[in-house]
């Protein structure tokens, strides 16, 4: 039977490769339809092989790291990393930043890249935007696996989470050949945002060798702790904004 | 040693972006590894006080963002 840790971070690494990879599809498809499917599908092939190359390298050293210190390591990385999430996805579901726009950073790739010339160099430059969007938000893919799977071997069901949230990406992309605009983005990173420090408080906690009652159930109880502290600080910020506007 | 620098700052902004939150949640998790490994804390409040730190820096920070932005 599947654990309720596996379970978890299946769906972690699902949701937050899903993000990342919405993010990348939108790169290489404005390389694509502006400069030709050669650059981008050679940067983002490119990257692809960095990715694997990167992975194959790190992943045995992980191997060699105490258990207790690896936990204590990746869930304060786990944290830091959560609680950027949380922070920008509060902010904009409360109105304080812009929503992400996969439109927008869509056509705002394309105009840049309208913008160079017509000859080979340009070309190059649009492979290499490709590859530096493929291999930066693929480093994100990586480190969510490495780290919600790290901590007690589960970085099988992490990488299976990831490897069918980027193959769905990939899929649709090749299916509609635009920016995946209707993606909840913003509902989508407050979840793993809320996911991500919920495991990284766990593997802290686990680090430094606490019994959690209930065992890996406890994952279930920070989630919902981290939850209800994201929504109230959403509805808070809300009712700050709406005071502010009724105030003029 | 640009390239460097670039991919250095690229790496660090996967997990810093505020970095007063940051340096805060470090410094919860120091602290309360410092007092779980002198033993005048036990490992599980540990776990939950690092838990709470992190809710007291995020709540700051967007306190802070929330000052600095008009909507």
């Amino acid at each position: 039977m599947v654990s309720v840790a596996a379970t978890s971070a299946l769906g972690a690494a699902f949701l937050g490769s899903f993000v990342e990879a919405v993010e990348a599809l939108t790169i290489v498809l404005a390389v694509g339809l502006s400069r030709g499917w050669r650059p981008a599908l050679t940067g983002a092939t490119l990257a692809l092989a960095a990715l694997a190359i990167l992975t194959a390298a790190l992943g045995p050293l992980l191997g060699l790291v105490p258990i207790a210190l690896l936990q204590y390591s990746v869930g304060a990385l786990l944290i830091l990393f959560g609680l950027r999430w949380l922070r920008k996805a509060i902010l904009r579901a409360a109105g304080r930043v812009a929503l992400h726009d996969e439109s927008c950073a869509f056509a705002e790739e394309r105009e840049a890249l309208a913008r160079q010339g017509a000859e080979r160099r340009a070309d190059v430059l649009a492979g290499l935007v490709a590859f530096k969007g493929v291999l930066l938000e693929g480093v994100e893919v990586v480190f969510i696996v490495m780290a919600v799977g790290a901590g007690r071997g589960l970085v099988g069901y992490a990488g299976l989470g990831a490897t069918a949230a980027c193959a769905l990406v990939a899929a649709l992309g090749l299916v509609i050949r635009r920016p995946l605009a209707s993606v909840p983005e913003n509902s989508l990173k407050f979840i793993v945002g809320v996911m991500l420090t919920a495991f990284g408080i766990f593997w802290i906690g686990e680090g430094l060798g606490a019994a959690w009652p209930g065992q890996d159930w406890a994952i279930v109880a920070i989630v919902l702790a981290v939850g209800c502290f994201a929504l109230s600080a959403v509805a808070i910020l809300r009712g700050a904004v709406r005071a502010t506007a009724g105030a003029r | 040693m640009k390239v460097l620098r670039a991919a250095f700052a690229q790496i660090l902004g996967l997990f810093v972006e505020d970095a007063g939150l940051a340096l805060w949640a470090l410094l919860a998790i120091g602290v309360v590894t410092l007092l779980v490994k002198s033993g005048s804390l036990a490992p599980l409040i540990g776990a939950l006080g690092v838990g709470l730190g992190c809710g007291l820096a995020l709540a700051a920070s967007l306190v802070q963002a929330t000052q600095r932005s008009k909507p």
